[in-house]
């Protein structure tokens, strides 16, 4: 499903017009996160496989900043450095501009594509291109619905009602009898899937507040006035990581002891989970979805192989408790968690 | 889940730990020299993470092809995530958790198991989480994986690969149908029917033959066929039982097509001579493949695939177009 941040992370002047090239290995490129990443020793290592040097594009509907791609790409450049690939990444939040970048990975007869699909309407015509071109495609992240159809191989990410089912089923392990399912973006389909995940698999009551997510004070004072008017509520589920952060603010100033759990990680929410601060956060794992997707590719070119038995590779949900959050946190800080 | 081929089974009991060290010089066994140059298992070192010993512990019985295949997919990658690959197997389920038993002994990073005999196996299975050694089972047990600490399952949904068939065999046009279980009480072979006849549009009938006597079955085959002229589809669960069916098919003057679970070299071979319509493959390079690279991913950045769910390798729907990629595939061991 889309990773939309709304409203949180600042959105970059400059949009990504470059097509970027980077090399895997010692030269690989991009980002802060990825100087890290370089630092910590990921995606080091030889090619060992004896297959030709095959180009992967990787074309995103990320915006500018944004950590969690990050994440995907240092997954991807992983599994290029093992399956000797060249890895290129390019990413728009436009769809047109995304649909544009992945025509280019056509004209430069790349060996496979990788390719989001939180803008399906904008991308359908130019993935059919690639397919059509006979380069393979895998989907991640978002558009499990519209994969196949777009003639992909499978489809890479998080199922989003799995993800709130999962998220009930640990509310019950936790005694919780009454929560409250925050949806910071009205309309985006994803949150809706995940909160009635939630409600379906909870056995106490659950109940959606709606939140204007670009507005971080106004998502404060909605949970606060939410959590003071029902002093029964014991449990705040929060739909994106820099949430949870506002919910754990609102819950202390409405002097409620309800526990915080948030939708996805970040090193923040780590160090939450390791002080008892948050309950529990569901990561959708997104260094598995470029991983995978790269790999994938390579045992599709190398031996026909398609995972999935027709069905989405599923990346998340993962549940990350207190006890995993140290050994995560330190995977946090290289940028691969 | 690997359905036994009862009809071939070896006397001879696999007891002995073979040990495979991949890397730079890529991997042993008789399969691996029929290879072409473009597919061994590499010459790198893989990945900069420390070495690794993963042991693989399976229910095959001895000259099991299907099980050199998935070991090539092992192979494979632990060569690429720097790890030693060591392999095991005993049909009888209390030698496979003797093999368990000694790959805890040996203190080896992570497991990879089949669940086939999940009674025999699952205290020895559960001793191994509680030693802190990851696992991951494969091919068979879906059901019991995660209640036996199992970090995921990877292999076939027998009943999604069933309903694939019932699918094709709309694709194709067929009417009438006939599901070959040639091992009574097996609940794979069961799943796989049902699943068939879930999303076939036309009925679908459940013949149980004795797989071990493939003369037998034969005839059991064709005894139906022709008694049943209006039947047009013939869904053997096992790539020797497929063989049966084009035989008993001759010998009923049926126009019946032949479809079958599972491929291997013969399967290829009887594409060609135009002999049988589909296959379905459960992938067991994936299977092995996968399953070392997740302990990989588990150990260097605490990653788990799945969601909780199995990761299905299959069904892939096999037809003749595909034929000229996988026989090149087939003959060096990897298909």
């Amino acid at each position: 499903m889309a990773r939309i941040r709304t409203g949180v992370r600042a959105v970059g002047a400059v949009l990504a017009a470059v097509l970027g090239v980077s090399l895997v290995g010692c030269s690989s490129t991009g980002g802060k996160r990825a100087e890290d990443a370089r630092k910590a020793a990921a995606a080091q290592g030889k090619a060992a496989v004896n297959t030709p040097r095959w180009k992967i594009a990787m074309i995103t509907h990320s915006g500018d900043g944004d950590t969690f791609w990050d994440i995907v790409q240092s997954g991807a450049k992983q599994a290029a450095v093992k399956d000797n690939i060249d890895f290129l990444y390019s990413h728009s939040d436009q769809g047109q501009q995304q649909a544009q970048f992945v025509q280019a990975a056509i004209d430069q007869k790349v060996d496979g594509i990788v390719v989001t699909l939180a803008k399906p309407d904008a991308l359908k015509d130019v993935v059919a291109k690639a397919v059509r071109a006979g380069i393979p495609v895998i989907t991640v992240n978002s558009g499990s619905e519209k994969s196949k159809a777009y003639g992909a191989l499978t489809h890479i990410g998080q199922d989003e009602t799995i993800a709130g089912e999962a998220v009930g089923e640990e509310l019950n392990k936790r005694g919780k009898k009454k929560a409250l399912c925050v949806l910071h973006e009205q309309g985006n389909v994803g949150h809706e899937q995940r909160c009635a995940g939630t409600k379906k698999s909870f056995k106490g009551d659950l109940q959606n507040l709606y939140v204007t997510g670009t507005n971080m004070p106004d998502v404060q004072s909605s949970i606060e006035a939410k959590l003071q008017a029902d002093r029964s509520i014991d449990s705040v589920v929060t739909l994106g990581a820099p949430f949870a952060d506002t919910a754990v603010k609102a819950k202390n100033s409405a002097g409620s002891s309800a526990e915080v759990d948030t939708f996805d990680l970040n090193a923040k929410v780590a160090a939450e989970l390791k002080d008892g601060t948050l309950g529990f956060a569901v990561d959708q794992q997104p260094y598995l979805q470029g991983y995978e997707a790269v790999d994938l590719l390579w045992l599709y070119k190398y031996n026909g192989d398609v995972l999935g038995g027709g069905m989405p590779v599923l990346t998340g949900p993962q549940i990350i408790t207190k006890d995993a959050a140290a050994e995560l946190e330190d995977y946090t800080k290289r940028g691969t968690r | 889940m690997r359905i036994p081929r009862t009809a071939a089974t070896a006397t001879a009991l696999a007891a002995a730990l073979v040990l495979t060290v991949a890397g730079c010089s890529g991997s042993g066994g008789k399969s691996s020299e029929d290879k072409a140059d473009d597919s061994a298992p590499g010459s790198g070192k893989g990945a900069s993470t420390p070495r690794m010993k993963i042991a693989m512990i399976t229910h095959s019985g001895q000259g099991d092809t299907f099980w050199d295949i998935v070991q090539s997919g092992a192979k494979q990658a632990a060569a690429k995530d720097n790890a030693d690959f060591l392999y095991s197997a005993d049909k009888e389920g209390q030698q496979q958790s003797q093999l368990i038993q000694a790959a805890i002994d040996q203190k080896v990073d992570g497991i990879v198991v089949t669940l086939a005999k999940p009674q025999a196996v699952r205290d020895v299975v559960k001793k191994a989480v509680a030693a802190g050694i990851p696992v991951v089972t494969i091919n068979s047990g879906a059901a019991y994986s995660k209640e036996l600490g199992a970090l995921g399952h990877i292999g076939q949904d027998e009943g999604v690969a069933g309903e694939a068939v019932g699918e094709q065999l709309n694709a194709n046009g067929r009417k009438k149908a006939v599901c070959v279980i040639h091992e009574q009480g097996n609940v794979s072979l069961e799943e796989r029917c049902a699943g068939v006849r879930k999303t076939f549009k036309g009925p679908v009938e459940n013949l149980n033959v004795d797989g071990t006597n493939t003369p037998a079955a034969t005839s059991s085959i064709e005894a139906k066929l022709q008694a049943g002229k209006d039947i047009d589809a013939v869904v053997t669960l096992g790539a020797p039982m497929a063989a049966a069916a084009v035989k008993a098919k001759g010998g009923a003057g049926s126009s019946a097509e032949v479809d079958t679970f599972d491929l291997d070299a013969a399967v290829i071979k009887q594409f060609k001579a135009k002999e049988i319509g589909f296959a379905v493959d459960q992938q067991p390079y994936l299977q092995g493949y996968l399953a070392v690279d997740e302990l990989w991913l588990k150990k260097t950045n605490g990653n788990v695939v799945g969601g909780g769910r199995p990761v299905l390798t299959g069904p892939a729907i096999v037809t003749e177009k595909d034929v000229p990629a996988l026989e090149k595939y087939t003959a060096r061991g990897t298909r």
